[in-house]
């Protein structure tokens, strides 16, 4: 909530302000015996191709720095409940060096229903492994959208109904992300195709000329996302549990033990800040995920609601400690069924 | 537990059997004795027999004139044939009675006789300060002949049934000259007394015979004298601070005023300001309390062995009584340091009859910040009241009022923010003596603790306001309640204490209200408005078995109910003494607190972002079973204590990881857990005088454990403040008259906390995901255990001088200059975890303030 962090401000303040000499002296981590361990990160979804990252933590102890250094020969296996398996071996791409994992990949779709078991082995790192549970299929749909004020703010609002089908405990999150959209397309002038996006000055006289040749549009979607800041004041939900109604959440995270076999409604709200962009390059979709979760990872993602990566580590907060599904490493593979509902709120000036 | 209680058990039962066997009638007269000289003075032949049996006689110097000289015949062998060669044709009689012999007339008949007439008389009265008329607490009056005696109750009455005789009694009290009183007791007599202060001494040993009122492991008494030793931070004289310094009890960051006591955290202390519950006991994030040091009389603190009339924490008790207002002359005091200013006032609305007492605080530092930074207000204020009306002899009444409240504003262009807190109480008392043996006290109570936040943006564009937003958040507790206390003294031995206790409380955990009327969609309800009942009743006799044998034995019986739920907690509490010489003495405790009522702290500050909650059906009553053994003696002018203790306690609560409790939610229970906690150790004091020169030395040796089943995969995990050894030296030189030279140095091991074990990539990150303008070198803390790790150790040295001048007209000023931490240790308060971009390494940083820390103050006395 903003009023823990005008407090927060607050006693900073005050503290320098009154408590004249503080300062910080450097103190030496403990000399622990942890090594470097396996560490898997992903989501295996259904009807999706099998895509997971892998990489290494870095243990905190004296003397050890903090590079994420990607494990070279890091290979996996993976097996089906349904006695397939797949020899995997984690592989260099362009966001390697942004997010410290290496990829590992496969074409063929998981299926719903299946358990999945990865198997990580590294020389240095040992053998780590976890179980992947992928949900069975769910219907739901947006009922209906708004925009509401909440508490003071212009918010999004989307009624999610869910469709649950009663025969197990079954998990669900629902976020929200922006994904950058690019369109572009190519025309004919003069005998030589020409993209608009590199002669737009071109494009609008002959556009305001009335004489555009046909152009052909070509939209392409960025692989990566930025998160949409969401809300909810439903009471069933965990983030009611973990925090409050004013609280800002990276996901919803709602179990079936209200309405199990029932359908059932909520309300999430999204900051509509980023909806809209000034300049191209940053317009793009706003992508409505709701998602069945196998148990392990809802578990990891409540660990996970609490944490804040920006504000640091502190002796005085208590800690958050987030059990992922890995075996002899660290990190969380869940498993996932979804349904995706798309949202344009950008134009493009073409 | 149920070991430790077997074993408690045991020992008492073997005690108390002993005891019992030195007291069987006719043994002590039979003792074999032959007088080692043939003639001398009756006095002389007692002393003999009391050094070479430690047979104690006791005699009326109107019976039998101890300088009389007599002569043996030669054929005495036994106590008994001295002591009638002694008596000779005296119409008296040796009686044995206990563990003493007694030589009464003839006449006298014996101790609970059915005879018309009885032969021991009750005398009570009150024991006083001689120039204020104040009360003294726990005064000592002693009576050697009878090996008896009593101290003053919380309003300094005191009675006691003593045998028809003439008898030299010697009153006590810290701080005060002894006084030597002589008692004709033929009838009962209303004996009030009145005793001098002593200026010269800062501490004398009281003469009692009621091991269990004297300070010891588990007990401490402390006058304003014994609080003004520990000048501390910024020249502040606080009670809070005083108590750190004894064995047991350590602060939770080092330089503030919070308490914990065996193991046990704050909210598990109960805070009294004259019977009157505190729910918030902190200024200014703790730099002082809400106990104004100029308004205090006197306070009791228990750590363990606690007396059958307390109950709701199960840690400790901190017993503040405030100043009646003098009687005589109206005066007062003026205080003034660096953060704040203190004014107190008393005097007599009537004279002997009716006084007040009124004292007041202030910050003034916020003053002096504000024209250079406005945007910033911190500031608190709080006001002591009391009236204090004798209806007649019998019949006294006291009111007594205390507000306080902090602040923190903050303002910034359209915005506005403030967070307040505080307590608001006020009791009313009214004391009967309903004859020389009863006494009651009826109170009537109400405290209240509340905060709020309010926060306030105002979004104006082309001047129109087009965006409001005013929200406030309140969370408080507030309980009222009746209680009864008598007190019967139906002879020396005994001292019997029962009453009971009604309080309704109203707990609102958490609420926030918005008053903006455009919102559409509201936030969702708060935790709403808890009410329960809390009904009490107790009983305790302390029982003086035999000269060297004492015991109370006490039963405390509490039951919170409502609607929706109905706890009940039966919770003996026993205190047993024995007394090994005139000098030693060995006592043993075993208590059974529960407290329905729970703070879910932060640990931190002294800051609000505490919050009381009660018991439901879900949240179960915290219960401690604690046991001590302890030894008290002095030996070469060396006051020693040496004590052992285990503690387990019971569904201790905590913040569930990770979660705030401050929020718009009616789920507040499923953000706490209840858990084990169990506490063990050894306490050493050491106290010297010797001329102008005292010093103290008080030593803990201390493990401290907890166990959530939610956390740390469920393994017991050290607490927060496990600190393994903790050491105050305290040391006081009074260089001249008006001049005296403090210097405490206090050490702590370090306290425990959870360091992350290893760091990996973030989720988020790795699904491609990012979050606004977050790093991608976001990554993930991964913890192993809780609190494996250690701060360094605290430690630090603090001096100060004080300069008294006596002026004309009563006026006395002092000037206090000192230094905290003379040589700027810095003790770190709590790490942090940094990116070091250059080293490519993450680097563990603590963080330390308060180091070399000058003060000044100024109080004037008129």
């Amino acid at each position: 909530m903003k009023w823990t962090k005008v407090i927060s401000k607050t006693i900073a303040y005050f503290s320098i302000a009154v408590l004249l000499n503080a300062c910080t002296k450097d103190l030496k981590l403990p000399d622990i015996s942890a090594k470097n361990e396996v560490v898997l990160l992903g989501e295996l979804v259904a009807g999706d191709s099998i895509n997971f990252r892998g990489g290494q933590s870095v243990p905190l102890s004296s003397g050890s720095s903090l590079k994420f250094e990607l494990p070279a020969g890091l290979a996996a296996t993976m097996t089906s409940s349904s006695g397939m398996l797949w020899t995997l071996n984690g592989r260099v791409d362009g966001f390697s060096n942004m997010v410290h994992t290496l990829i590992f990949s496969a074409p063929d779709l998981i299926q719903s229903g299946q358990t999945y078991t990865i198997t990580a082995q590294n020389s240095q790192l040992g053998t780590a492994s976890c179980s992947v549970t992928i949900p069975q299929p769910f219907n739901t749909y947006v009922a209906d959208t708004a925009t509401v004020l909440y508490s003071g703010s212009n918010l999004w609002r989307a009624k999610v109904n869910i469709i649950d089908d009663g025969s197990a405990m079954n998990f669900y999150t629902i976020e929200a992300l922006k994904q950058k959209v690019y369109i572009d397309g190519t025309f004919t002038y003069n005998g030589q195709t020409i993209k608009a996006s590199d002669n737009k000055d071109l494009y609008d006289s002959l556009k305001a000329a009335g004489t555009l040749p046909p152009v052909i549009w070509d939209t392409s979607y960025s692989p990566t996302y930025e998160r949409v800041d969401i809300y909810t004041d439903d009471p069933a939900t965990e983030n009611i549990k973990l925090s409050n109604a004013l609280s800002t959440n990276r996901r919803i995270l709602l179990s079936d033990v209200r309405f199990n076999g029932l359908a059932y409604t909520t309300s999430v709200y999204l900051d509509t800040t980023i909806f809209r962009a000034d300049e191209d390059s940053a317009k793009g979709r706003i992508v409505l995920l709701v998602k069945s979760v196998s148990e392990s990872y809802f578990n990891f993602l409540k660990g996970y609601e609490m944490y804040e990566p920006s504000t640091g580590f502190t002796s005085l907060a208590q800690p958050v400690k987030i059990d992922g599904n890995v075996t002899n490493g660290m990190g969380m593979v869940g498993g996932v069924y979804l349904h995706k509902f798309v949202y344009t709120f950008d134009q493009w000036d073409w | 537990m149920n070991r430790l209680l077997r074993c408690f058990f045991l020992l008492c039962c073997c005690m108390i059997v002993s005891g019992f066997l030195w007291a069987q009638d006719g043994r002590l007269l039979q003792t074999p004795f032959t007088p080692p000289f043939s003639k001398g003075s009756i006095q002389s032949y007692f002393e003999s027999i009391t050094q070479k049996t430690g047979i104690s006689i006791s005699y009326s110097t109107a019976v039998l004139n101890g300088q009389q000289k007599v002569k043996m015949h030669g054929d005495e062998h036994s106590v008994s044939d001295v002591l009638k060669t002694i008596i000779g044709k005296q119409p008296l009689k040796i009686v044995e009675r206990a563990d003493k012999i007694l030589i009464v007339p003839i006449d006298a008949p014996d101790e609970g006789s059915t005879g018309s007439v009885s032969q021991f008389f009750p005398t009570d009265g009150y024991i006083k300060d001689k120039n204020t008329k104040e009360a003294l607490i726990g005064a000592s009056i002693y009576f050697p002949a009878l090996s008896a005696g009593t101290v003053t109750n919380s309003f300094g009455f005191y009675s006691i049934t003593l045998p028809r005789g003439i008898y030299k009694a010697y009153v006590s009290y810290v701080g005060y000259r002894t006084d030597t009183v002589v008692f004709n007791v033929n009838d009962h007599r209303r004996v009030d007394m009145l005793l001098q202060q002593d200026g010269s001494r800062l501490r004398e040993v009281k003469v009692s015979a009621h091991r269990s009122n004297e300070n010891n492991g588990d007990y401490i008494q402390l006058s304003m004298r014994d609080i003004a030793r520990y000048q501390s931070l910024l020249g502040e004289t606080d009670v809070m601070r005083a108590l750190q310094m004894y064995p047991g009890v350590q602060s939770g960051i080092d330089g503030t005023t919070g308490i914990q006591v065996r193991g046990g955290d704050p909210g598990q202390n109960l805070n009294l300001l004259d019977g009157v519950p505190l729910y918030y006991v902190d200024h200014l994030f703790g730099v002082t309390s809400v106990y104004n040091s100029d308004a205090i009389k006197s306070v009791d603190f228990y750590k363990g062995a606690f007396p059958a009339r307390y109950g709701g924490r199960i840690s400790s008790i901190v017993d503040v009584h405030t100043k009646d207002g003098d009687m005589q002359t109206t005066g007062g005091q003026f205080t003034m340091g660096l953060v704040k200013a203190s004014l107190m006032l008393e005097g007599p609305i009537l004279k002997d009859r009716c006084s007040y007492m009124v004292s007041a605080r202030r910050t003034w530092i916020d003053g002096l910040f504000a024209p250079f930074y406005s945007q910033v207000g911190v500031n608190f204020y709080d006001i002591n009241a009391k009236v204090n009306y004798i209806l007649n002899d019998d019949n006294h009444i006291y009111l007594s009022f205390y507000n306080g409240r902090d602040q923190i504003r903050y303002s910034e262009d359209d915005a506005f923010f403030r967070t307040r807190w505080g307590n608001t109480i006020a009791s009313a008392k009214w004391n009967s003596i309903l004859n020389p043996k009863f006494f009651l006290n009826t109170i009537f109570t109400y405290s209240q603790f509340s905060y709020e936040l309010k926060d306030q943006n105002q979004v104006i564009d082309s001047g129109i306001i087009s965006n409001l937003s005013n929200y406030v958040g309140v969370s408080s507790i507030k309980d009222i309640s009746l209680q009864l206390q008598g007190q019967w003294f139906p002879n020396y031995r005994h001292k019997v204490e029962f009453g009971g206790n009604y309080a309704r409380t109203y707990f609102v955990p958490t609420e926030i209200q918005s008053t903006d009327s455009k919102v559409i969609v509201p936030p969702t309800k708060g935790s709403g408005t808890m009410l329960s009942n809390e009904l009490t009743v107790y009983a305790e006799d302390e029982i003086k078995i035999s000269k060297k044998f004492s015991t109370r034995l006490g039963l405390h019986w509490a039951n919170w109910y409502s609607g929706q739920y109905d706890y009940s907690s039966l919770q003996p509490r026993v205190y047993f003494s024995y007394d090994v010489n005139s000098e030693s003495s060995l006592y043993a405790s075993f208590s059974h607190m529960a407290q329905f009522l729970h703070l879910i702290n932060n640990n931190t500050y002294g800051l609000p972002t505490d919050f009381w909650v009660p018991s439901t059906k879900i949240i179960k009553p915290e219960e401690a079973y604690q046991g001590t053994l302890g030894y008290n003696t002095t030996i070469a002018g060396v006051h020693a204590n040496v004590e052992v203790y285990y503690k387990d306690m019971l569904n201790v609560i905590t913040y569930t990881a990770g979660k705030t409790l401050f929020d718009n939610s009616d789920n507040w229970q499923q953000k706490v857990e209840q858990g084990k906690g169990w506490a063990y150790g050894a306490e050493l004091s050491l106290e010297k005088r010797i001329g102008p020169v005292s010093a103290s030395l008080a030593y803990t040796l201390a493990w401290n454990w907890r166990q959530f089943d939610d956390l740390n995969n469920g393994d017991p995990f050290p607490y927060r403040y496990d600190r393994r050894h903790n050491i105050k030296i305290a040391g006081t030189y009074r260089i001249k008259k008006g001049m005296r030279f403090t210097a405490n140095w206090m050490f702590m091991s370090g306290e425990a906390f959870t360091l992350p074990d290893q760091v990996y990539p973030d989720f988020d990150n790795n699904l491609l995901i990012t979050q606004g303008n977050a790093s991608s070198t976001s990554y993930t803390y991964h913890y192993s255990k809780w609190n494996a790790y250690r701060l360094p150790a605290v430690h630090r040295l603090d001096i100060g001088m004080d300069f008294v001048k006596k002026k004309k007209n009563n006026l006395e000023r002092t000037w206090s200059v000192g230094i905290f931490n003379v040589y700027a240790r810095k003790n770190v308060m709590f790490v942090t975890l940094t990116n070091d971009l250059e080293k490519g390494n993450l680097q563990l940083q603590g963080l330390s303030y308060l180091q070399f820390i000058p003060y000044v103050t100024y109080k004037l006395k008129f």
